[in-house]
This record gives C-alpha cells, sequence and structure tokens, in this order.
C-alpha cells in the first residue's frame, strides 16, 4: 500500500518518457519528409528512401536524446516545484519505507493522497502539442515545395535548335519488306563500321554508304534520286531480283529518295559531318614580345593544339632574323612538339625556351609558328608570332640623333650618360668603397629626376621646383641646375613660389595625343628607374634605364613620319579667278545608262511567301504566281541541298503543294505553314529605301494649308 | 471596399479589443458586462458613421429588360430580385439559358426600339449593341449594365500598308488576370519573328516589331500563349506596297565621292537620276540615269517640275543665279519639291536655308556617334574633320543627332515642300567601311523626309479597324482628284459619300460576306486594293470593347438629353440620420467616462 505514491511517479514517469519519445518521433518524420521533397525535386527518388531515412533520423534523435538522463527522481523534484499541496516532499515516495524516519513517514502519509489528486498532465501535453504542431508545419512546408515551379529545376529549352523539330517520318516506301544501310565511315576517323534501318543518314565526310534493300516483287529497276538530280542505279544481289544493293560516298549534305518503276518515295536527308581542321590556340606569349635588354633572355611558350578525329604530326618552326637592311640572314628550324601518339586528339605544348639556344643575340628577331596535321591531312598553321631582343649598342648610337628635326636634343644624352653610368658603376662595383657606391647609385637617381621632370615639362606637369624650395638641397648635389637671380619686391616672383600657376603659355604643348601617351609611358619608366638607383639597386634600374631610352627614340622617330590625311578636301575653286582660260573647244560628257534590273532571289522567295499566303488564306492565285512558286522552288532545292535538316521538310510540302495546285486543289495548311516557315528563314531582308509612307497624302484643304505656311510670322 | 477603408477598419477593431480587454481586467470588477457594452457601442457608432446602413427603395414605374450577346445570368437574376414588379424581358440575341425562356426575342434593332418605346425605363444587359444598330434608340433611354470585360488582348493596332524594307510595329494593350506570365510571340507560320512578356495581374502595353520579308499581301500571327493554356492564334494581315522610285536632281558644285556612292545606290535601285555636275567655269557633266536625256543647262521652272527631289550642295546653290534660286524656291513652296541640301559652311543661303542656323564649337579632328531620330539603332562613329552643327529651333525637325543631342540633319517646312539640311559630306565612309545598311538607312531617312506626300490614285483604308464577315465596315477612298467615283467590292458597287472638308476622300459602309482577303475595284482603272476580313469569331474581345464603348456613349447621350426616366428606379437610402449614431457614440463613451469618475 505504501507503494502507490511510487506507482503514481512511475506512471508519469513513464508516460512523459513516451511523449518525449512521441515527439522525437515526430520530429524526426517530418524531417525525413522535408529533407526527401527536396532532395526528390532534384533528383527523383523511390519512396523507400523516406522510410530509409525517417529510420535513421529517429534512430539518432532516440538514442542521443537527453530525455534518457531523466530519472523518477527528476518527476518528483518537478511536482515538487509545481504543486505547492507537496510540501517539497514528493522524492519521499521513492525512498524505501525501511529508510525513512518517522517524521517522514508522516509526511509520506500526507503527500500520498495530495499525489492521487494531481493530474499530470501538464508533464506530456506540451511535448504531444508540439508533435503536432511540428507534424502540421511539415504538412504546410511541403504544400509550399510542392509549389515551386517545376522548371526551377528542369529549365527547358525555351526554342530548339530548327534540326530538331524537323520530323522527317522514316516510312518506307510499299513493295519494300526491309532495308538496312550500312555506313563505313572513313579511316581518319577511327570509327567502327555502322548499320540502322533508319533512312535519314548522318555520316562523316568521305564515309561509304551501302544500301542493302529487299522487296516484295520482283522489281527490273531501283534507282536512288540524289538531291533530285543524279541519280544511282541498285544492283541485285540475288538472282530473283529480291534483294538490292547500291553504294555512294559522301561528300556533301543533301537528300535522296528512292525511285521504283516511276514512283517516287519522300525525300530523306544525308548530313554530312564534315572534318574541322585542328585548332591551336597560343596563350604565351603575345603576337610581339620584346625582351627588355637586362632581362634574361628566355621567352616561356604555351599552347593547346586540338582536332575533332585526331592529329598525326605537329611542330613548331622557328625563323631567326640576324642583320639590317640588305643583310639580313635568315636560318629556319622546325622542331616536331614532343610526346604526340598517332590519333591523339588534343596536346599541350609548354616549354621555357632560352633564346641562347637558336643561337639568337641581342638584335636578332626570332619568327615562330606552330603547324599541325590531323589524320585526314588537313594543316593548320597559327599566325607567325614574333619576339625580339632589341639591340643596345643600336640604341645607344648618336645616329639618329644628328639628322634631321631634334625634338629635344640636350637631354637625350642625359639617358644614355644615365645608362653608360649606372653601367660603369656596376663594373667598379667590386672595386669602390659600398659608402662611394651607394652615393654614386643616389647621385644617377637625381640625374634622372631631373631629366624626368625636365621631360615633364612638355607634357605640361606641374614642376616640382615651382612648389617648394626643398629641390634646392638636390640641385648643389646634381649641379644641374642655375638658380634664377631673384628681384625683390617683383609680386610675380613672389606669387609663382607660393601660388600655382596653370594655363601657362610655356607649358601648353602642342603634341599628338598618341605622343603624349607615349611621352608618359616613358616618364613613367624613369620614376621606376629613379626608384631603384635611390635604393642603391642600379642593376634592378638598368632594365627601365634601357626602356625609357628606347621609348624616347621612337618618340624621336615618329616625330619625322609624315602621312598625308586621306580625306583631305581642298578649298574649292572660285571660278571667277580661276579656271579663266578659254574653254570653247571643251565638250561637256554626258552620260546616260539605265539599269538592268535582275530578280533576286530575295524578290523570289518573297513574292513566294505571299503567293503561299494568299493560298493558306482561302484566296486565288494567278499563272505568274504559279511561276514565282516554281522559281521558289528551285531555290528551296538547292537550300536543302546544303542544309536538308533545315528545308528537307519545306522541299517536300512544296512539292506537295505545286502537285496539288495542277489539280487546282489548295494545299494544306500544315505545308503551307512548313513552306512559310522555310521561306521566312531563307529570305532575306529587302533593301532599304527612301519612299513616302504607304498610306495618306493629303488633299487639297491641306494644299492650301501648307502653302499659306511660307507666310511666315516673324 | 478600398484599402483604405479597411484600414480604417482594422484600426476600429484594434480599438475595440483595446478597451475590451482595458475593461475585462479592469482591477475593479463592478459593472463588467455593462461597460463591456458601452465599449462596443462607442466602436460600433464609430462604425456605423463611416459605413452608414443603406436600403433599397424603388420606384413604381413600367420596366423592360433587353438581353443582349454576353449577358450575365446571375446578374439579371440578382437585379429581378430586387424588385417586387414583374419586369418584361427581350432579348436581341438567342438565350439557350431556360431561365429566361420567357424572354421574347427581337432581333432587329429597330423593331426591338418600337417595342421598347412604351416602358418607364429599359435596361440592357450584356455587351450592348454595335455603333449603326444604336442609331435606332435614339430616343429610348436606357440603362446599360455592361458585362464584364474579358481579359486577353484589350486594343491593338498595326498598319495595314508599309512600304517594302520598313518596320512594320504592332501595338496593344494585353489585360493579364492571372498569376503567371503570358507570352506573345508574332510568328510568320512557325518561325518566331519577335516576342513580349506579359507580366502577372497586370495590364501591359506590348510591341513587337519586324521588317517583313513578304512583296504584297502577307499574314503574321499574333499567337498568345499563357501558363498552362492552350495558345491563340490571331491573325494579322498587312500589304507591302513596292517602292516606288522617286525622280531625282542633283546639283554638284564639284565631283565628290558623296555624289559618286550616292548615285550609285539610288541608280541601283532603280531612281530616276539626273546629274549636273560643275567640272570647270560653265563646263558639267551630265549624267542621265533610268531617264531619258532632257536639257538641264538651264534650271527653270519647267526644267525642274518633272523632278520630285532636288539633291544639292551649298556650292551648286550659289552658282546658280537668283532667278533660277527664286524658281526653285517657288516650286518647293508651291509644288512640294523636295530639297535636300548638303552644306560643310556657316553661311546659309538665303531664302532656301533661313530656317537653319549652323554653328562650329569644336575644331579639329571629331569622332560623332550618332543616331538618327526615331530609330533605337546608332549608326557607327562618323569621322569629321570640323563638324557643323544646326542650332534646335522650333521651325526644324531634327532627322540626324549625336549622342550629345546637338542636330547635324534636319527638316523644316517651307509651303507645301519640305528642306533637308544634312551638315555630314562624307557618309560614304559607311557604306566604304562595309556599312552599307547604315548608309542606306541614312540616305533613305533624308530622302523620304523631302519625297512629296502626294495622294495616290486610288487607295482604300478601312475606318474600322478590324473588319468582321457579315458585319458592316466603314471604308474610306482617298483619290487624286474629287470627282465622284464608282467603286465595286466584287461585283456589288458601294455607294460613297464625299467628306466635306477633304474632298478627295469618301466614306462608304460595305458589308463583307466573305472572311480572307476582298479585292475592290474602282472603275476605269486595273488597280486593285485589298481589304482582309476577319472570321466572326476572331477578336471578339475587342468587338465586345467596341460594343459596349457605344452603347454605353448612347446612354449618356440620351441622358443628357435630359430624360429623367432614363435615371435609376432603385436608390439607396439611408436607415437612420448620421446624427443617431453620433447619439450612441456619446452616450456610450459618456457612459464609460462616468463610470470610472464616479463609481469605480
Amino acid at each position: 500500500m505504501n507503494r502507490t505514491g511510487e506507482h503514481i511517479i512511475d506512471s508519469m514517469y513513464r508516460k512523459w518518457k513516451y511523449s518525449a519519445v512521441l515527439l522525437r518521433v515526430s520530429l524526426s518524420a517530418a524531417l525525413a519528409f522535408i529533407v526527401f521533397l527536396l532532395i526528390d525535386l532534384l533528383y527523383h527518388l523511390p519512396v523507400w528512401w523516406a522510410l530509409v531515412l525517417f529510420a535513421l533520423i529517429s534512430f539518432i534523435m532516440i538514442s542521443t536524446g537527453s530525455f534518457r538522463k531523466t530519472k523518477p527522481l527528476d518527476i518528483s523534484r518537478m511536482l515538487n516545484l509545481q504543486y505547492e499541496g507537496l510540501e517539497e516532499s514528493s522524492q519521499l515516495v521513492l525512498k524505501p519505507v525501511e529508510n525513512l524516519n518517522l517524521l517522514e513517514k508522516i509526511q509520506l502519509e500526507k503527500i500520498e493522497t495530495e499525489l492521487r489528486q494531481i493530474s499530470p498532465g501538464f508533464l506530456y501535453r506540451k511535448n504531444i502539442v508540439y508533435s503536432i504542431l511540428i507534424l502540421i508545419s511539415a504538412a504546410i512546408f511541403s504544400i509550399l515545395i510542392s509549389h515551386i515551379p517545376t522548371d526551377w529545376t528542369q529549365r527547358k529549352p525555351e526554342s530548339k535548335d530548327p534540326r530538331s523539330n524537323v520530323a522527317i517520318p522514316a516510312t518506307t516506301m510499299a513493295g519494300i519488306r526491309s532495308a538496312n544501310i550500312t555506313i563505313d565511315p572513313p579511316r581518319y576517323t577511327g570509327l567502327k563500321k555502322r548499320s540502322q534501318g533508319d533512312w535519314n543518314l548522318r555520316a562523316e565526310e568521305g564515309a561509304m554508304v551501302i544500301w542493302n534493300v529487299e522487296t516484295t516483287a520482283p522489281v527490273h529497276d531501283l534507282r536512288l534520286m540524289i538531291n533530285s538530280g543524279d541519280s544511282v542505279r541498285f544492283n541485285a544481289a540475288s538472282a530473283d531480283s529480291l534483294s538490292w544493293t547500291a553504294s555512294i560516298k559522301i561528300t556533301s549534305s543533301g537528300f535522296y529518295q528512292l525511285k521504283k518503276a516511276g514512283t517516287e518515295t519522300e525525300f530523306y536527308r544525308i548530313e554530312m559531318v564534315k572534318d574541322l581542321s585542328p585548332s591551336i590556340t597560343i596563350s604565351s606569349p603575345d603576337p610581339h614580345h620584346v625582351i627588355e635588354p637586362g632581362r634574361p633572355a628566355r621567352v616561356y611558350l604555351e599552347s593547346m593544339i586540338t582536332d575533332d578525329y585526331g592529329l598525326s604530326r605537329t611542330y613548331i618552326s622557328f625563323t631567326v632574323a640576324r642583320g639590317k637592311g640588305e643583310g639580313v640572314k635568315f636560318s629556319e628550324t622546325k622542331w616536331p612538339l614532343p610526346g604526340l601518339r598517332e590519333g591523339q586528339k588534343s596536346q599541350r605544348y609548354q616549354n621555357n625556351l632560352a633564346l641562347s639556344s637558336l643561337g639568337m643575340i641581342p638584335g636578332d628577331e626570332l619568327y615562330y609558328y606552330i603547324s599541325a596535321t590531323d589524320n585526314n591531312n588537313q594543316e593548320y598553321r597559327t599566325d607567325i608570332y614574333i619576339v625580339s631582343i632589341p639591340d643596345t649598342a643600336e640604341l645607344m648610337s648618336m645616329e639618329g640623333m644628328t639628322l634631321g628635326v631634334n625634338l629635344i636634343p640636350e637631354y637625350f644624352r642625359s639617358q644614355r650618360q644615365i645608362i653608360l653610368d649606372t653601367e660603369k658603376l656596376l663594373r667598379e662595383k667590386d672595386t669602390i668603397s659600398a659608402e662611394a657606391f651607394k652615393n654614386r647609385s643616389n647621385n644617377l637617381g637625381l640625374d634622372q629626376k631631373l631629366l624626368r621632370l625636365r621631360y615633364g615639362k612638355f607634357l605640361g606637369e606641374e614642376s616640382e621646383d615651382e612648389i617648394g624650395a626643398d629641390l634646392h638641397d638636390h640641385d648643389h648635389e646634381g649641379g644641374h641646375h642655375e638658380e634664377a637671380p631673384v628681384i625683390f619686391g617683383d609680386a610675380t616672383d613672389l606669387m609663382n613660389e607660393y601660388g600655382h600657376s596653370h594655363d601657362n603659355a610655356e607649358d601648353a604643348t602642342f603634341f599628338e595625343p598618341e605622343l603624349k601617351a607615349q611621352l608618359k609611358a616613358t616618364l613613367n619608366e624613369m620614376w621606376k628607374s629613379e626608384l631603384e638607383l635611390r635604393t642603391y639597386k642600379p642593376a634592378e634600374a638598368l632594365p627601365y634605364e634601357y626602356k625609357a631610352l628606347r621609348l624616347l627614340k621612337d618618340l624621336q622617330q615618329k616625330s619625322r613620319v609624315y602621312v598625308a590625311k586621306t580625306g583631305f578636301k581642298s578649298t574649292p575653286l572660285n571660278p571667277d579667278k580661276r579656271l579663266s582660260g578659254e574653254l570653247d573647244k571643251i565638250l561637256q560628257p554626258v552620260i546616260s545608262k539605265t539599269v538592268q534590273k535582275k530578280e533576286t532571289e530575295g524578290e523570289i522567295l518573297r513574292g513566294a511567301m505571299t503567293v503561299i499566303s494568299i493560298l493558306k488564306n482561302g484566296g486565288q492565285i494567278s499563272e505568274t504566281q504559279k511561276q514565282i512558286l516554281g522559281k521558289a522552288n528551285s531555290i528551296l532545292l538547292s537550300k536543302a541541298a546544303a542544309e536538308p535538316a533545315s528545308y528537307l521538310e519545306a522541299v517536300s510540302s512544296m512539292k506537295r503543294m505545286l502537285a496539288g495546285l495542277q489539280k487546282m486543289e489548295r494545299g494544306s495548311q500544315t505545308d503551307a505553314d512548313a513552306i512559310l516557315s522555310a521561306l521566312q528563314r531563307l529570305a532575306p531582308e529587302p533593301e532599304i529605301l527612301p519612299s513616302v509612307p504607304a498610306s495618306g497624302g493629303s488633299g487639297n484643304l491641306s494644299d492650301q494649308y501648307f502653302k499659306n505656311l511660307k507666310r511666315r510670322n516673324r | 471596399m478600398s484599402g483604405g477603408e479597411i484600414l480604417l477598419l482594422l484600426a476600429l477593431l484594434l480599438l475595440w479589443i483595446y478597451i475590451i480587454y482595458q475593461e475585462w481586467f479592469r482591477a475593479n470588477r463592478g459593472r463588467r458586462i455593462w461597460r463591456l457594452l458601452a465599449g462596443t457601442g462607442a466602436v460600433l457608432s464609430l462604425v456605423l458613421i463611416l459605413f452608414p446602413i443603406r436600403l433599397n427603395k424603388q420606384n413604381s414605374r413600367s420596366q423592360a429588360i433587353v438581353l443582349t450577346e454576353g449577358f450575365e445570368a446571375d446578374s439579371i437574376q440578382a437585379f429581378l430580385k430586387q424588385r417586387s414588379k414583374s419586369v418584361k424581358l427581350y432579348s436581341a440575341t438567342s438565350v439557350n439559358s431556360n431561365l429566361f425562356r420567357q424572354a421574347v426575342l427581337v432581333e432587329d434593332p429597330f423593331l426591338l426600339a418600337d417595342s421598347l418605346a412604351k416602358y418607364d425605363s429599359v435596361f440592357v444587359f450584356g455587351n450592348g449593341f454595335y455603333d449603326f444598330e444604336l442609331e435606332a434608340f435614339k430616343n429610348i433611354p436606357f440603362q446599360f449594365r455592361a458585362a464584364r470585360a474579358a481579359s486577353g488582348i484589350q486594343s491593338i493596332s498595326w498598319p495595314k500598308q508599309i512600304a517594302a524594307g520598313a518596320q512594320w510595329k504592332i501595338q496593344g494593350r494585353y489585360q493579364n488576370p492571372d498569376s503567371g506570365t503570358v507570352k506573345l510571340y508574332l510568328k510568320n507560320a512557325k518561325v518566331i519573328l519577335d516576342s513580349a512578356i506579359i507580366s502577372p495581374s497586370a495590364i501591359s502595353h506590348f510591341e513587337l516589331k519586324t521588317i517583313p520579308a513578304f512583296s504584297g499581301r502577307g499574314n503574321y500571327l499574333l499567337t498568345v500563349q499563357a501558363n498552362n493554356k492552350d495558345s491563340i492564334d490571331y491573325n494579322i494581315p498587312f500589304e507591302i506596297k513596292p517602292v516606288k522610285p522617286a525622280s531625282v536632281l542633283m546639283l554638284s558644285s564639284s565631283p565628290d565621292f558623296e555624289n559618286r556612292f550616292l548615285k550609285d545606290y539610288l541608280y541601283q535601285n532603280g531612281y530616276q537620276l539626273v546629274i549636273r555636275t560643275n567640272l570647270s567655269r560653265d563646263k558639267f557633266e551630265y549624267q542621265y540615269l533610268n531617264i531619258e536625256p532632257v536639257n538641264i543647262s538651264r534650271i527653270n521652272a519647267e526644267t525642274i517640275s518633272n523632278f520630285e527631289v532636288l539633291i544639292a550642295d551649298e556650292g551648286a546653290i550659289k552658282n546658280l543665279g537668283e532667278l533660277a534660286l527664286r524658281q526653285i524656291v517657288n516650286q518647293v513652296q508651291n509644288k512640294a519639291l523636295g530639297l535636300l541640301i548638303r552644306t560643310t559652311e556657316t553661311s546659309s543661303a538665303k531664302p532656301l536655308m533661313e530656317s537653319f542656323t549652323l554653328f562650329t564649337k569644336n575644331s579639329g579632328e571629331q569622332r560623332l556617334q550618332v543616331q538618327l531620330s526615331g530609330s533605337e539603332e546608332k549608326l557607327p562613329v562618323i569621322v569629321q574633320e570640323k563638324p557643323f552643327y544646326i542650332r534646335g529651333s522650333e521651325e526644324i525637325v531634327p532627322l540626324l543627332t549625336t549622342q550629345t543631342n546637338e542636330i547635324l540633319a534636319a527638316k523644316a517646312l517651307s509651303g507645301s515642300g519640305k528642306i533637308v539640311l544634312t551638315t555630314i559630306g562624307n557618309s560614304f565612309q559607311w557604306a566604304l567601311s562595309g556599312n552599307q545598311k547604315q548608309y542606306e538607312m541614312y540616305w533613305s531617312e533624308l530622302i523620304k523626309s523631302v519625297l512629296p506626300n502626294a495622294p495616290p490614285d486610288f487607295q482604300l483604308q478601312t475606318l474600322s479597324p478590324l473588319p468582321i464577315i457579315n458585319d458592316p465596315a466603314e471604308i474610306q477612298l482617298i483619290l487624286k482628284t474629287d470627282s465622284l467615283p464608282e467603286i465595286f467590292a466584287g461585283n456589288a458597287r458601294i455607294a460613297v459619300q464625299q467628306q466635306p472638308f477633304l474632298k478627295n476622300r469618301w466614306n462608304g459602309r460595305w458589308w463583307p460576306d466573305s472572311s480572307g482577303w476582298n479585292p475592290f475595284r474602282k472603275a476605269g482603272t486595273d488597280s486593285i486594293a485589298w481589304i482582309y476580313v476577319h472570321n466572326s469569331g476572331d477578336w471578339s474581345i475587342l468587338k465586345n470593347i467596341e460594343k459596349r464603348k457605344a452603347t454605353e456613349q448612347m446612354q449618356n447621350r440620351v441622358m443628357l438629353a435630359g430624360k429623367d426616366s432614363a435615371r435609376d428606379d432603385i436608390f439607396k437610402k439611408n436607415l437612420l440620420a448620421p446624427v443617431f449614431y453620433f447619439l450612441l457614440f456619446i452616450l456610450s463613451s459618456g457612459y464609460l467616462w462616468f463610470e470610472k469618475k464616479y463609481f469605480a
């Protein structure tokens, strides 16, 4: 009897535990359901996957759930908290009776009656409500998911390739029991022989196609009509004239029919897959690569060669050009690209080429290209790429400077001098003290700076000596600058010193924008050179110095070039003053001609479109309009021979339409639509010509109005 | 109920909840039920002040209902339910429903109007009547209860005739009530030429365009593809008119490339050209292309009257002399000669160029990005040595502008003629750089702008936008002369009436009896004009819109005529004067205040 309290707590505990398990099971069901739906949107899954998911998730949930740690004692604590009547002693019922003291026994008696009156619903009600809520929200969520448009996951292609929707039924004609078409691809493709029952063909260029046809009854003549022109006769393969064979070599796309004793089948298409020539992409270096003096004479070559069926031979050809003017010598070498296996479809070529291995010295130019030949003996070669090593000796020569216009003579020498001094400094590096080395490097940097500032003036840049006086110290070191005499009391000088003058007439330059851009690039190189010199790295500065010099020389050359403008317009002659000679004997030319307008293809196609449209709308057409259809038909036939997949359907429809017209029939709407679609794709846009709008035209009233317009109110 | 009203109601609801909450949970619980009642009363009175209750009252007059095509049975039943007395039913269309079997069918609108004349008030349900039928109801006051507007294409228009090579546009409005988008396709048979997308639940404008490849009559399809619905095809007929090559006189002060390229372009396309190029003093080169040689050594009224367009550079105009110039001006202003002047100078020759003021602002080579006005396509960049611009004014219409809206070519009216001035002297560079199409666009636009807009020999157009089989169509004839034409549709002669002011236009009514292209012939000529007639089911939405509009207009006209009986027989009356609601509000809120102050 004493145990009733314990029973009550135990049953509460069990109920609570079941509710907790229920909560986790429903949570896992919801999770499994949603996860399954989401995955199902992307990849369609069988339903049992949902059960597996559910089992998996619920196992994880229940086995790792914290509710397992809860014991009946915790329930009693919970009850203590909730009900004041238990007087914080419901845990007594869980203790063995033997261990209770008198006071506890009395208390036990008291609370057991209390316990019986407790409704333990609050313990598990929350769990159950939560489970239901979770299941409901899972259901709502799943409804939302199912409303996600399917095209989110499966985008259907909006516009299909016109080829794919041209469906040509591959029905055979009556009297033919079976047909087997064998396509034997040419050797270069490396493909195997294949056969098919479909009359529409897709074959590689140069493939042999063999038709094996069995007829139901003996026939005496069976032909292939190719592109409605050539015909190929079938050879009897058996004595009973029941099986026939014919073969052709595919050299172009087109269409064909089977002709048997005067009856023809519909058109079947022949699509030829052309062999593409190899393609080569050179990703490094640039088409024109210049190795700056001072840089290592190496060039990194990288290219990718691909072909559709296989490559047979690839090589790179180098031509080194040396010398100038008439004394140029060429030497050519060809290297096969390493690692090509016969029939390989793509090849990558990478090489860090040392130009010295080709015997190149400064002043030489290297021309190279890559060539590839495929299995079908088609060759493709790239454009010629150029790598050049400029000759520093030539760069230093004084030749160009003594001739013609000298843009800025005195400073050219300076850049040259800086290079010479830098090289001298590098040579003497080992023999002088580190202090002296740094000092001289710094001095060179200053020279470079002065030079840069002087050139900057040509660009209208503000020279630094106007802004502040900080340059004065360096000037003494550089020793280039002469200070202007200062006039006391001259306000302009004072203003110049602290002000900031723009629009100086002297600064306004008269260079072409292109020239300016190059001058800017030169200054940039000078900047970099100065930076390296000032940080005591003359070796690093050298390439920049050379580049600056080269750009300067280019600039100098440019100023000499003169090209007359093409759109030159002379001033009109004044006949009163000029051309006053005797002109009586001069005849006046008269030209008279009339254009012979030929009917173009576009006009025929556009005219045919109108005729078909009239027929489609139930109108009558005239004899001339019928002739237009005939002309359009021959254009269609030639187009279909080139592109059977696009126009063969229209050719068949046109054939039916023309045959129907002979019998005074109008032809079906589908045929008309097929022809119209083909004509719309073929017909070019009409020429744009000036013309008044097709509608409108004013009458007398508006004439009066416009005539009065000329009296304008001023 | 509008959004504002709903917001107001919601606010009142919140107020009510707040009051109830406050009164319920008040510490002092005395008289709780009374307080709740008073709070509810206060809010309710506010609601009633804003939305007073109204009741229907009815006049005692004789009434009739006319059912027209498209009526909604339940709206008529609801109408009848409101009325205690019996209402006579007529129908102008055959009624299938058993509900209205008692309706008297009178198809002829005039007979129907006779029968309706005796009623005090007449109600017309459905889509109403056509314009021409409504003439019968001029003296019958009626009220129109229009059927609900159907969704779909609400309006549409496209040019029925265009010149070859011109762009063709179809524009309209589409109402899409669904939650999915609607796609409109312009198709020739199966080939899609253009498409537009109508956003969900909206009325949107759409525009589809193409350069038609037909020569002559043609049809496109307008396909409406709504989500999960079958597509609907509409037939769009039009006619492409061949371009009539104009006759052009070109005067040039010296041989140059611009004229040479222009000459080739026009000559190849069959334009009649006479070119006079100044080679030396009083020495000219004459070219007669596609035309018999005529003497144009002297430019006078007689020689230039043979041409529709005169193209000249400014130098050539200066060399013409006073007399010739005056005659050109006369031809332009009185005979609608088109004048196209090329200039590369700022000085303007009077009086031909007085509408244009030229200026320049930046010398040196300019790369100009130009655009023809009215076209979205940009022309290729053109390099000008020293571009001259035309100052914008009220008198000119820009034709060619730069990106910064400076005008390079413009048109001005002069009497009945037009003058175009262009400052571009090297448009041949477009043709040279392979942009022949853009070159043609440029010159077509310029020449088109000066071509005289002369009335054709015989032109026919429909005033009703969509002629439908067995429905009358209003047609209009445009002729060169004012004499009475004899016009036949098939074999039936059509009676036409001259327009009072535009005397070369004649209107008539035609009852098409077959769909498709219908030929029209004018006596004494071979030329045939074509009009496309749609099937009876086509464009029913638009027809109904038209009918509803016409019927509404007629109803309003009758209303304006002051017929009292046209007014509604059912009128609304307030149940109580608003002051009573206000009284309730004062009492309720007064109680709440009083109770709190003295009893609580």
